[in-house]
């Protein structure tokens, strides 16, 4: 039996790769700015030990008018050294973290429950439950969503729930304790969220579990100072304000009295218990979910709730459950915006664990198993398909503008302008400098003391230029400047919105080419220069 | 169920739930528009919490079924939701559109007579009955509105009751998913109703379970003060 759930567990894995890896250079259709910034970032390190901006191996790595926590980068290094500057070397981490926390998951549940042969719940239950944990991971829309992204948040997610699983280990045998706050620490460099909630959860789980510490006290307090040392980097740059420096970008909390704080704080951390947002709403937004699906399937929201009465059943066992339940959504609640999920990516995972348990309990209820199996295929495999046409056909053809598809097809099309001066309009784009970068494997030493000279403050510090020039061979990234326009052998590249009608006659630009995105839309547009039209007045 | 509410209580314990029934606007809102329709989901509530008091007797169960089949027969033909099977102006751009995405991605999987009458037609259904059906157990469509031209169904205190309530009933849950509960929220997702009133075949599970967490309650406080006494 043992070998048969490790084979199930197998293919499931299997499976969640497949997932995951499907076509991850071409889906989603283009390159976000925020994984061509740790790409470059990636491949600026490996051939210098310096970012993009000429600092040596920095905490935090400034980007477009903020910081990106620095362990996705620093591991990224790997992928980009084997695999090149490519857009899968980017996803690669991503996605790899996405197709471990399926086996995590399993290990979760199959440590969170204790067998107990009275209350029916064998070993053999425990098996099956983890075994549903983990094919409900593998493929919940946010869970593939998220990891088909270049996103921090995903491999903070995974070291945290790794820390998780080892925490509640450590109830047990009580050494891993240590890894725990280790992880737990680490998971604070992959992403911001986990920054906040490991600062709350630590207190909260020695004093839940003091009882099952009490003569272990040298081990908590080694714990503890672990993770204050895997805090140091943090402490070092405090000051600077460049730590905080999102969190102020996207909260609420300054000019707002108490009391207004607490009344913007309860309503936006509700909303993240709103079933409306996480089984029924879809969105296009990148934070969100892919065409006509949201956060998880609308038919989740059954054992969701079956799921939620067992945990209340089981409240002293699941305690942990319920601590993480309660404090994962905190660090999104914080912020301004109406629900976005890549921030509380933890939140969802434990969202995930009870829907699984709640499977699991619908799954006890049909009497006959036959029937139970027949409907639980139907349902994964109308799931599936959804999901299919969901994300690898819609979201890759809808949402390839917002992934800058039309910037990759324009690296083509420059080849054959290479004896012109290229302007490519980056007013409302920061991130088509770098990613031109990334892919031309521009020299990290030359876009360093471009990109240094134009530093308006101290690397690290409160105050960030989100818009940096680039001049990348004979392409310039820059806002558009109209007194260049009657400049010879120029050619300039926009958006629809860069070039009017009535500028292009202003101006004298002949149309050279269109570019368009999956979705049949004019993604960008190239101009060419007359100066025999003379200069107008600008 | 019978553990906490003796024979004696019984008559008290309908009063309240008539109390609960009718301490909102929805049930006024369903009165409104048809007074038989809010009769008979009264009278489906009352029976429906007599079907939990009473540990489902044969003649009760059959009593609601009859009385929810006729209340879904004039649902139907009076409310049948006939977007369901033909879709809306920016639905028909949207299917257009997502043809030329199909084609190239799907091949002969698509480009045939039933791959085309699923992602034009079917898929559309399928999707709306779903996200219909599930959308029933949305808490926020009766205690919290989300947006301001829906009216909260239910005061927003009663909701901790309705869990209560909810987690009591859970044992008993089986039978009145079966009996009640599945039939009608896969009747109120074919329904085209103003949200004031959708999803009204609720009302009388909702009820119930908010009465049977106020009785337990009052219980359990009752039980605190005997043991302080």
């Amino acid at each position: 039996m043992k070998r048969f759930h490790i084979f199930i567990l197998l293919l499931i894995t299997i499976a969640a790769i497949l997932v995951r890896f499907y076509n991850l250079d071409s889906i989603p259709a283009g390159f976000h700015a925020d994984g061509a910034s740790q790409g470059y970032n990636a491949f600026s390190l490996i051939h210098t030990g310096k970012d993009r901006y000429g600092e040596s191996f920095p905490i935090i790595f400034r980007a477009f008018g903020y910081y990106q926590p620095a362990l996705y980068t620093y591991l990224t290094t790997i992928p980009v050294l084997i695999l090149g500057n490519s857009v899968f070397a980017a996803r690669f981490l991503s996605a790899l973290c996405g197709s471990i926390l399926v086996l995590i998951t399993y290990l979760f549940l199959k440590s969170i429950f204790k067998v107990d042969e009275q209350d029916r719940f064998s070993k053999n239950t425990q098996n099956r439950l983890a075994l549903i944990g983990a094919i409900t991971v593998a493929f919940s829309p946010w869970a593939v969503f998220f990891s088909r992204l270049t996103i921090e948040a995903n491999l903070g997610l995974t070291i945290f729930a790794l820390s998780m699983t080892l925490f509640v280990l450590s109830l047990k045998k009580k050494y891993l304790f240590i890894i725990a706050c280790l992880l737990l620490g680490l998971s604070t460099h992959a992403y911001y969220s986990e920054r906040l909630i490991s600062i709350i959860f630590l207190p909260a789980f020695i004093f839940l579990f003091r009882g099952n510490f009490k003569k272990n006290t040298k081990l908590v307090i080694l714990g503890l100072f672990i993770f204050a040392i895997t805090q140091i980097p943090h402490a070092l740059i405090l000051q600077t304000g460049a730590l905080t420096v999102r969190f102020y970008q996207t909260g609420y909390v300054q000019s707002q009295s108490p009391f207004n704080l607490v009344n913007i704080f309860l309503n936006n951390y509700l909303v993240y218990y709103s079933p409306n947002n996480l089984f029924f709403d879809s969105d296009t937004n990148l934070g969100r979910t892919m065409p006509g699906l949201s956060v998880f399937f609308n038919w989740m929201l059954a054992p969701f709730i079956v799921g939620l009465w067992f945990c209340v059943k089981k409240l002293n066992e699941l305690k942990i459950l319920w601590l993480l339940l309660s404090l994962t959504p905190i660090p999104a609640g914080l912020t301004g915006d109406f629900f976005y999920p890549l921030r509380t990516l933890d939140f969802l995972w434990i969202l995930t664990l009870i829907i699984s348990i709640g499977i699991y309990k619908l799954y006890e209820l049909i009497p006959s198993k036959k029937i139970a199996l027949l409907l639980s295929g139907t349902v994964f495999f109308y799931s599936f398909l959804s999901l299919y046409i969901s994300y690898f056909i819609l979201f890759k053809y809808e949402k390839s503008a917002y992934y800058g598809y039309a910037y990759i097809k324009l690296m083509d099309k420059l080849n054959s302008y290479k004896d012109k001066h290229i302007v490519i309009d980056s007013a409302r784009d920061p991130g088509i400098g770098v990613r031109l970068a990334y892919f031309k494997r521009y020299d990290p030493g030359k876009i360093q003391q471009q990109l240094k000279s134009q530093l308006k403050t101290s690397y690290y510090s409160s105050s960030v230029n989100a818009y940096d020039v680039y001049l990348v061979d004979n392409i310039e990234i820059k806002p558009l400047d109209w007194s260049e326009t009657c400049k010879k052998d120029y050619i300039f590249v926009g958006d629809r919105l860069t070039v009017s009608d009535k500028n292009m006659v202003e101006h004298s630009l002949k149309l050279e080419f269109e570019i368009l995105n999956l979705d049949g839309k004019v993604g960008l547009i190239g101009y060419s220069s007359d100066p025999k039209a003379g200069c107008p007045e600008v | 169920m019978q553990s906490f509410l003796s024979q004696r209580n019984k008559l008290i314990s309908i009063s309240v739930l008539l109390v609960v029934s009718f301490s909102n606007f929805w049930i006024y809102w369903i009165y409104e528009k048809n007074f038989f329709l809010g009769e008979s989901i009264i009278i489906e509530t009352v029976l429906l919490f007599l079907l939990v008091i009473n540990n489902f007797t044969k003649v009760i169960s059959a009593l609601i079924l009859i009385i929810l089949l006729m209340t879904s027969i004039y649902l139907l033909t009076n409310y049948f939701d006939k977007e369901i099977s033909s879709p809306s102006t920016i639905e028909s751009i949207k299917i257009r559109q997502r043809r030329q995405f199909y084609a190239p991605e799907l091949g002969k999987i698509y480009t045939n007579r039933f791959g085309i009458y699923y992602f034009d037609n079917l898929r559309l259904i399928f999707n709306k009955l779903s996200s219909n059906f599930f959308s029933n157990m949305d808490l926020s469509v009766y205690f919290s509105p989300r947006t301001l031209i829906d009216r909260e169904k239910y005061a927003l205190f009663l909701s901790p009751l309705f869990i209560f309530g909810f987690l009591s009933v859970l044992g008993k849950l089986k039978a009145i998913l079966f009996i009640y509960l599945l039939p009608a929220m896969f009747v109120s997702s074919l329904l085209e109703l103003d949200s004031t009133l959708h999803p009204l075949l609720m009302l009388p599970f909702m009820s119930l379970c908010i009465t049977i967490g106020l009785i337990k309650l009052m219980k359990v406080l009752k039980d605190l003060v005997i043991k302080k006494l």
